[in-house]
């Protein structure tokens, strides 16, 4: 019979029988085997990373360009699977900056700060402890390093599959974020080096929705103007964006049925196909090109536009007084496809040539033919 | 289709409209695609004035786009509309910029407007009356030569502004966009 090296023996159960005496290790074992269960599903089904919270913030001393720089509550997943939990705002210590960076700061650079968990004994509470813990503190330990340092986050090594938590004593960095030293202060928050702060993730190959429609988006709430892609059955795959009221403006659809809708500029415009916008515009203003219709190929003459303005005649004559008689001086596009619309106004109530030019708006059609290929320029 | 227009950041006139046929269109996210590097409007010729339009650039980084409700008049006047900001945003509702019309509508320029009046060392902008609070003033001179758009305010109780500039004998056009009054394009010469 083998000996499994460590972190590699099968999980192990606790049962009990009636009238048994149970030891402390027995009731240690039932309360191991959940915590080794949770840890194993958060390190195999998730990505470790900070899970909520756990920004960084400052707030200036008035000292200077000095800031104290505060932590906020958040939990997080270690790379074991260890939840690490920072209950409330801590203020970042300079003298524990001091004492493990120091001199080896360098004036504006980013300073990476982590985050790891650390089991700890509770304080004593009473002359009655006998010192026999009976509870285990479920701590955190905030360090500093070097710039350049970042890296060894991505140098950390998973534990066994079959492992628990970790319990500090070797521990998992996860990176918070950055800050800024000089003269003995923090100046700042730094910028990110080649590692990013990391965020929790989810491992899975099949992800599946209850309500009939399932969501994926770039930020944790719905926030107007964020991106969205849902997948339902009734409306198929949608990419939109959210509205103030929370639906969603769609920009790309596929029905279940395969048809295919488009909106702006990006999608790509078939060889051989023509597509057309139109509308009205103010003087001064650069016509759209249609969906799809990219504008490099237009630059490039690959692609052919076709643009038709008629300026409108319901203009405004310049004054209340008199009769006046509307006439075109100008109305068409420059090589931008900006629109330029003159109307000169006559006044023919009286003997005086008066007249007068103003802006107008036109009705435009943008046609745009996309050369077949082969036969482009 | 809601019109997407283009207004003074500073004093939020309505400077341009593009009504798209089809689906509803977003705004983007500056006014570059709808206008380049600046929005070019003109000081058109006049028995009073005759000669080419003056141009008068407004460059595109005081300029903002936004989706607004349709509002009768507003391709044929859009410098009588303005777009009403609250909290940094643009909301979807434009009002009609004073003075108001109440028999004409929005489309035939009233009296009692913003006046601009051109002499050798300065422009002035003068309201109907003294302003209740300072309102926000943008103003483009072109002429013999374009000069960039200048911003600054009417300060409470005044109803006049004057910007200091030497100004050739010339033919010139001035866009003055006085807060919550309607945007006036003035053209005059200089001797």
């Amino acid at each position: 019979m083998t000996t499994p090296s460590p972190g590699t023996a099968e999980p192990q159960r606790p049962v009990y029988y009636e009238a048994q005496i149970l030891a402390a290790a027995d009731l240690t074992a039932a309360v191991e085997h959940a915590r080794d269960h949770a840890a194993r599903h958060d390190r195999h089904l998730h990505d470790w990373g900070i899970a909520a919270g756990l920004g960084l913030s400052v707030q200036p001393t008035g000292e200077d360009d000095a800031v104290t720089v505060t932590l906020q509550p958040g939990v997080a997943i270690d790379g074991t699977g260890r939840e690490v939990v920072v209950p409330g705002a801590v203020t970042l210590s300079e003298a524990q900056f001091a004492e493990s960076v120091g001199s080896g700061s360098a004036d504006g650079a980013s300073h990476p700060v982590f985050l790891s968990g650390l089991d700890r004994a509770p304080v004593a509470g009473s002359f009655l402890d006998d010192g026999q813990a009976d509870r285990v503190d479920e701590s955190y330990q905030l360090r500093f390093r070097r710039a350049g340092d970042e890296r060894l986050v991505t140098e950390q090594q998973a534990p066994e599959s079959a492992a628990g938590p970790g319990d500090g004593t070797d521990p998992w960095l996860i990176l918070i974020g950055y800050v800024t030293w000089r003269a003995g202060h923090f100046t700042g928050l730094g910028t990110a080096g080649s590692v990013p702060v990391r965020f929790a993730g989810v491992r899975a190959d099949t992800v599946a929705a209850r309500s009939g429609t399932l969501a994926l988006r770039a930020r944790p709430e719905p926030a107007q103007g964020g991106a969205v892609l849902t997948v339902a059955d009734t409306s198929g795959l949608v990419f939109g964006r959210y509205l103030a009221d929370g639906s969603v403006d769609p920009l790309l659809t596929v029905t279940p049925d395969g048809d295919l809708t488009v909106r702006g500029t990006g999608a790509a415009q078939r060889p051989g196909a023509t597509a057309v916008v139109s509308g009205v515009a103010t003087d001064g203003t650069i016509l759209p090109l249609p969906a799809g219709v990219d504008p490099a190929k237009v630059t490039s003459g690959t692609t052919v536009l076709h643009v038709t303005v008629t300026p409108h005649t319901d203009g405004t004559p310049p004054s209340a007084d008199g009769v006046w008689l509307p006439g075109q001086v100008e109305c068409g596009v420059d090589d931008a496809r900006r629109v330029r619309c003159r109307t000169r106004w006559l006044r023919i109530d009286t003997d005086a040539r008066t007249w007068r030019d103003l802006p107008g708006a036109a009705s435009f059609t943008v046609i745009a033919t996309a050369a077949e290929q082969g036969s482009g320029a | 289709m809601r019109p997407l227009v283009v207004y003074a950041g500073h004093t939020a006139h309505v400077l341009a409209v593009l009504a798209r046929t089809g689906p509803e269109q977003l705004a983007p996210d500056s006014a570059e695609p709808l206008v380049g590097d600046a929005l070019t409007l003109w000081a058109g010729g006049s028995d009073e004035a005759p000669g080419d339009p003056v141009p008068l650039p407004v460059p595109a980084g005081d300029l903002v786009p936004a989706v607004v409700e349709e509002q009768p008049g507003l391709l044929t006047v859009p410098l009588a509309f303005g777009v009403q900001v609250i909290g940094g945003e643009a909301g979807p509702d434009l009002r009609l910029l004073q003075p108001g019309d109440p028999d004409g509508g929005p489309l035939i320029p009233p009296a009692g407007n913003v006046t601009v009046t051109l002499a050798a060392d300065r422009v002035v902008v003068t309201l109907p009356a003294p302003t209740t609070v300072a309102l926000p003033v943008l103003l483009v001179v072109g002429g013999e030569r374009t000069r960039p758009a200048v911003r600054d305010q009417i300060d409470q109780g005044a109803s006049v502004k004057e910007f200091r500039m030497n100004l050739e004998p010339g033919t010139y056009g001035v866009l003055a966009l006085v807060a919550s009054w309607r945007g006036v394009i003035h053209r005059g010469v200089l001797s």
